[in-house]
């Protein structure tokens, strides 16, 4: 009788448990689809397949043709703007670390609003630490509000 | 299968390029007439820089050279290339022995003004490095002589598809090595090349 019983607990315990994996699971899943990782992985192999090519996998840009990315005192004090430019390209001259800059971009209209922002948030993370974690919703709202 | 012949051609130059340690090899498919092998040669050319002024082969006369091809609205790999010929420019900004030679293959869109502010904008300068346009069919046949594939592609960005090489030129317009030019590490070895070339010269 003691025996069976603790059984039964026991298999309810591992019903229970399995529900709550599940739970968990979709939990999970679900943020990962919502919100973009904090730079690194993700934002980094966006960066270099999209980015590089031009502004360098160093982020050092070349010569007065294209601007640094890092250490760069344009997007210390323009940071929201970097998600327009990615998106919509820019067309004006830039004065970029007391350097001027005029080489046309062509927005990147193939990305989407994630990786924008893993490829934002990797930028603040490798070359620009002041800046703040920006969250999907944040980038969401600069998109919609760009010029 | 249409350009398995410059896979022969590039198969026989990396065999030849494994079988000598201390000069460089001559690359390239050579002629063969009256039984005898001619090296593959640069042959003679005359385009306009980005300066307006004429550039042959006379200008590069007893000079060893770089050469690449590229036009200035590429989004893909040219910045790349670009930025490892920098590099070459940069090493031998004091030696008058080693130039440049860079060939747009968009002579429409590279006017000579558009190559002066890309030339600017890379804070280079002739005589040194040449930016230069001519007739486009001219240049894409030069594109082959110096191992380089360009083909029309309206799917590829910019409208072309062309091989990133760096190839180097000896003083008898031969091609003795080239690298990726997409390739920092290839570039790191050309210019342990350009080194070698110039040292056979200077025995």
């Amino acid at each position: 009788m003691h025996n069976n019983r603790s059984r039964d607990w026991s298999q309810i315990f591992l019903q229970q448990g399995m529900r709550f994996a599940i739970l968990i699971g979709v939990f999970a899943t679900l943020f990962f689809y919502t919100q973009c990782s904090k730079g690194f992985s993700q934002g980094r192999q966006l960066y270099l397949n999209h980015c590089a090519n031009c502004h360098g996998a160093d982020g050092q840009g070349l010569r007065s043709l294209y601007p640094p990315i890092a250490q760069s005192d344009y997007l210390e004090n323009n940071y929201e703007e970097l998600a327009c430019i990615i998106r919509f390209g820019i067309d004006k001259t830039l004065t970029v670390n007391g350097k001027s800059y005029s080489t046309p971009m062509v927005g990147l209209d193939e990305l989407s609003e994630i990786e924008i922002c893993n490829i934002v948030n990797f930028i603040s993370t490798e070359w620009h630490p002041k800046n703040s974690y920006i969250s999907l919703k944040d980038i969401n709202m600069i998109i919609g509000k760009c010029k | 299968m249409r350009f398995m012949p410059l896979y022969i051609l590039v198969a026989i130059v990396l065999f030849t390029a494994c079988t000598s340690e201390d000069t460089l090899p001559v690359l390239g498919v050579p002629t063969i007439v009256d039984g005898k092998e001619i090296p593959h040669k640069i042959r003679d050319f005359s385009f306009t820089n980005h300066n307006g002024e004429t550039i042959t082969n006379e200008s590069y006369k007893d000079k060893i050279y770089v050469a690449d091809f590229f036009f200035t609205t590429c989004p893909t790999i040219c910045p790349t290339v670009m930025s490892q010929m920098v590099r070459i420019y940069d090493k031998y900004e004091n030696n008058p022995d080693v130039m440049l030679l860079s060939h747009t293959l968009d002579p429409k869109r590279d006017t000579i003004a558009a190559l002066k502010a890309y030339a600017d904008n890379l804070e280079i300068d002739a005589p040194k490095w040449n930016l230069v346009t001519g007739d486009k069919k001219v240049i894409r046949g030069f594109a082959q002589d110096y191992m380089n594939i360009v083909v029309e592609d309206n799917e590829a960005p910019g409208g072309i598809n062309h091989s990133g090489k760096i190839v180097l030129i000896d003083k008898d317009r031969r091609i003795r090595a080239f690298a990726e030019g997409t390739d920092p590490n290839e570039v790191d070895e050309l210019l342990e090349d350009i080194d070698k070339l110039l040292q056979e010269y200077a025995q």
